[in-house]
């Protein structure tokens, strides 16, 4: 039996646990508490470790989800959980004041693992109030000279997710090659 | 110095300032003139040749956007920290201060080097000409890649033919107003011939495009998709490498798996149209088409190949072990396979 993991990782409130709820066939493991850092997001409360999920394949092979904590101060498990990872997923709040500052921590975060595999990226809450536009999105991958897809989504909606996951598996194969 | 050497002084406009920081550019402005060095007069935006633009605001934004449809003209973008910094624009941070305010204005001095920068209605005449070929040629994609490639100096054209909305479309601006809903789009024949015509500066429907137009991949994704019929169209050649400079938006625009198995494989490798068929397993008229599609919105560009023994590309161990992978995974979430 084989066990592979694939990365959510993004901005508090980007929608990690709910996209990692919506395909995992096993009750995400969370290990919330009150969130402290309200004047980062309102929500009550925040990933202190790590979400867990899972899926098991028909052969037995397994899965893993697993969501980073978003604030800054638990970066130090960023890494320690990205290693040996299948694929990243960056999720960005839109509604946030600097969402593309946001992006260019994760992108930088995450380098190693993005070079070593892949990542795509989705864009929640931009149906709340004026953000950047894709367009700005794909000037910060441009500056990087990362060819990533973006897509516009809503963490709770199952069908986004899978086109996460889709466009993911995709890139990975093509970088396979 | 007579007065035969000093410049003409050139307009200068502001929008989405405090009144501060217009005074500031006034007391500048009072300074230079006092120096005999009065390149530039406070005027209305009308007239500018520049523009100040606080471009985080929404006035300052569409301002923004509607000065910059003609060409040779400067902007000066403040407030702004992911500023486009392309030709003919400046950044100028925030606080205001007389030294910034002054190095802007000796940058724009400074970019208008040449006299008689603006096209003259010769060359704005031919180029719409030169954006309608010879009968033959005259369908939306045709015309659409022309203007993309060189827009004359226009600041936007219009776009009609039978069963066609009427579109105003903007290179430069890269936005489009349909007179329709866009579904009407999907029943249009893309071999249709239609006109184009030019749009002048001034003209009334310019505002109207820049705040209510919508991205322009909008009417270039399906033209070039559908435009094709399965073979590649002029702006492209089968034999050339092709590699894709960004992803489409496709939050916006329909698409399949399929659809990301190609640009997914355009965005690691530089490749021939050949080469993403064999790989991707494909049908080759659907992987023309969305090369079409993506080159005409300007997402692909001609790259050198990756590989040094230009061979056939076949898919690797490595490869089918991972689609092995991933189609279990997208059977266990009832994903559509890929092959």
């Amino acid at each position: 039996m084989s066990e592979f993991k694939i990365i959510f990782t993004g901005t508090m409130g980007s929608g990690k646990t709910t996209a990692i709820a919506s395909i995992s066939e096993t009750e995400v493991v969370s290990t919330d508490m009150g969130n402290s850092a309200t004047d980062e997001h309102e929500k009550a409360t925040t990933t202190v470790a790590m979400d867990f999920g899972s899926i098991t394949l028909d052969d037995g092979d397994i899965v893993r989800l697993y969501g980073t904590p978003g604030q800054k101060r638990f970066e130090f498990m960023w890494g320690i959980l990205s290693k040996g990872a299948l694929g990243l997923v960056i999720l960005v709040d839109n509604s946030r004041e600097r969402p593309l500052e946001d992006l260019v921590v994760y992108l930088d975060n995450f380098a190693g693992l993005i070079e070593d595999t892949g990542a795509v990226i989705g864009v929640t809450c931009t149906d709340k109030g004026p953000g950047p536009a894709l367009d700005e999105y794909y000037e910060v991958l441009l500056q990087r000279k990362l060819i990533l897809p973006v897509f516009p989504i809503d963490a709770r909606k199952k069908t986004d997710v899978l086109t996460l996951l889709e466009a993911l598996f995709s890139y990975l194969e093509a970088a396979a090659r | 110095m007579d007065g035969s050497s000093i410049p003409k002084p050139r307009g200068i406009a502001a929008v989405g300032l405090s009144q501060e920081e217009e005074q500031k550019i006034f007391d500048v402005l009072f300074a230079l003139g006092s120096q005999g060095k009065m390149q530039w007069r406070y005027t209305d935006i009308k007239y500018a040749a520049a523009l100040i633009a606080d471009t985080t605001v929404q006035e300052g934004r569409a301002a923004a956007e509607q000065f910059m449809l003609v060409p040779e003209r400067v902007l000066i973008v403040v407030g702004n920290d992911v500023a486009d910094l392309s030709h003919g624009r400046f950044a100028l941070a925030r606080p205001l201060t007389e030294q910034a305010i002054g190095q802007s204005l000796h940058d724009a001095t400074g970019y208008f080097s040449l006299p008689g920068a603006i096209p003259s209605p010769l060359t704005v005449a031919a180029s719409v000409q030169a954006a309608k070929q010879a009968p033959g040629n005259d369908r939306l994609v045709d015309l659409l890649h022309n203007v993309m490639e060189e827009d004359g100096g226009l600041p936007a054209f219009i776009f009609t033919g039978t069963g066609l909305p009427r579109l105003v479309l903007s290179p430069k601006a890269k936005k489009v107003l349909s007179d329709k809903p866009w579904e009407d789009l999907k029943s249009f024949d893309f071999s249709t011939s239609v006109e184009v015509q030019g749009v002048s500066v001034g003209d009334p429907i310019l505002p109207r495009l820049i705040l209510d137009g919508l991205p322009l991949h909008y009417l270039l994704w399906p033209t070039g998709l559908y435009s094709g019929h399965g073979q590649l169209l002029p702006y492209l050649d089968a034999a050339k490498t092709y590699k894709l400079s960004r992803w489409p938006e496709f939050g916006t625009i329909d698409f399949t798996p399929q659809f990301l198995k190609v640009m997914s494989y355009l965005s690691k490798h530089a490749a021939t149209l050949s080469d993403v068929t064999a790989w991707s397993g494909i049908a080759r008229e659907d992987v023309a088409d969305l090369m079409n599609a993506a080159g005409l919105c300007s997402y692909l560009a001609s790259a050198p190949s990756d590989d040094l023994a230009r061979g056939p590309i076949v898919p690797t161990e490595a490869v089918q072990e991972k689609r092995g992978l991933f189609n279990r995974i997208r059977n266990k979430l009832g994903m559509l396979q890929t092959g």
